[in-house]
């Protein structure tokens, strides 16, 4: 009995940590599709200021690959 | 299939795989960038650095040009920075995809083609139906933002609607399948899913805002930019399904192994 709860316990603990995982890889891989692919100044501007959010830096620099990747770019 | 391949489950080995592969499928479309999809590129910005020329002859102005951030070279190396940075983007949210899911009926390779399908149905398909790639130079009626939200918004659909085909899927399997009239329980489960498949991204392909282009194109260079594109985005989702299904079944690798032991 002792050993079965023991199991379930450890169970549920790899489950909770593979959905802690699960949640942080989708939160950083959105984050990194924003940056390669959508972002227009905002986020630089968020950190940089707004020189930086004009000069619209990700944008100019993955430009290329933007159009070529199919989403909207201008 | 032997009893432990039945049982796999990769954990948070998803984390590897799903990175490795991603970082392949980047790389390989970079390379079919760099080779086919550059030159149509620069053909496009030629076109428009000639058509604004044009414009200011006509015009009689000299406006000082703004300067770029970044060379064409500069840009280049950008093209092929940001296809590896979206093949991990993408590796990250598969990834983060299966460990949220977590074990199912379906085999490990079974659910990566799931989850690549998915991707490739909400993030090339409906795009390209909705909004077809467009050249640099060519301007459309509706503000950048304006078709970034409505982008998000077909991709969020077409994400819906795998997720709801999905569950209908498993729900409808054995005790639960049913017969309608003429219609056997297979084909009342393929029909029901394809129907909530297709829904979402119909509602959203019909309410979100059409688009057009509203500056003077060449005909035979859009075709091209749009064949080069989509062939593009077709390789890179074939390669992280080739790539994600051949880590898979050579998991036993010593890269991709987990580590067992700790050294004393």
């Amino acid at each position: 009995m002792t050993v079965a709860r023991a199991t379930l316990a450890t169970t549920a603990a790899l489950r909770a940590n593979e959905r802690l995982l699960g949640a942080t890889c989708l939160v950083i891989g959105a984050v990194l599709f924003y940056v390669a692919m959508l972002d227009q100044g905002q986020l630089l501007g968020v950190l940089l200021g707004a020189g930086a959010a004009n000069a619209n830096y990700f944008h100019e620099f993955f430009h290329d690959g933007r159009h070529l990747g199919g989403v909207p770019c201008h | 299939m032997g009893d432990s391949d039945r049982r796999f489950w990769p954990g948070a080995g998803w984390l590897r795989i799903a990175l490795l592969a991603g970082l392949a499928a980047g790389l390989i479309a970079a390379a079919f960038n760099l080779g086919v999809g550059a030159r149509v590129v620069d053909e496009a910005i030629a076109l428009e650095g000639g058509h604004a020329h044009a414009a200011d002859e006509a015009e009689h102005t000299h406006v000082t040009a703004v300067a770029e951030p970044f060379t064409r070279g500069e840009q280049k190396g950008g093209m092929i920075a940001g296809q590896v940075l979206l093949g991990l983007a993408v590796g990250l949210l598969i990834a983060g995809a299966a460990l949220m899911i977590g074990r199912t009926r379906l085999t490990p390779q079974r659910l990566w083609l799931l989850l690549v399908a998915g991707g490739a149905w909400a993030l090339l398909v409906l795009p390209a139906l909705k909004f077809p790639p467009l050249p640099p130079g060519v301007e459309t009626a509706l503000a950048v933002e304006s078709r970034q939200v409505s982008y998000l918004l077909l991709v969020l659909a077409g994400l819906s609607g795998v997720a709801i085909a999905t569950a209908a899927w498993s729900r409808l399997s054995g005790e639960r399948a049913r017969a309608v009239g003429r219609l056997g329980p297979d084909a009342v489960r393929w029909l029901v899913c394809t129907v909530v498949l297709l829904a979402p991204a119909a509602l959203a392909y019909g309410l979100l805002p059409g688009d057009e282009i509203v500056t003077a194109v060449d005909g035979g260079l859009l075709a091209r930019f749009r064949l080069v594109s989509i062939a593009s985005q077709a390789l890179f989702w074939l390669a992280l399904c080739g790539s994600g299904l051949w880590l898979l079944e050579h998991r036993r690798l010593p890269f991709l192994a987990r580590r067992r032991a700790v050294d004393a």
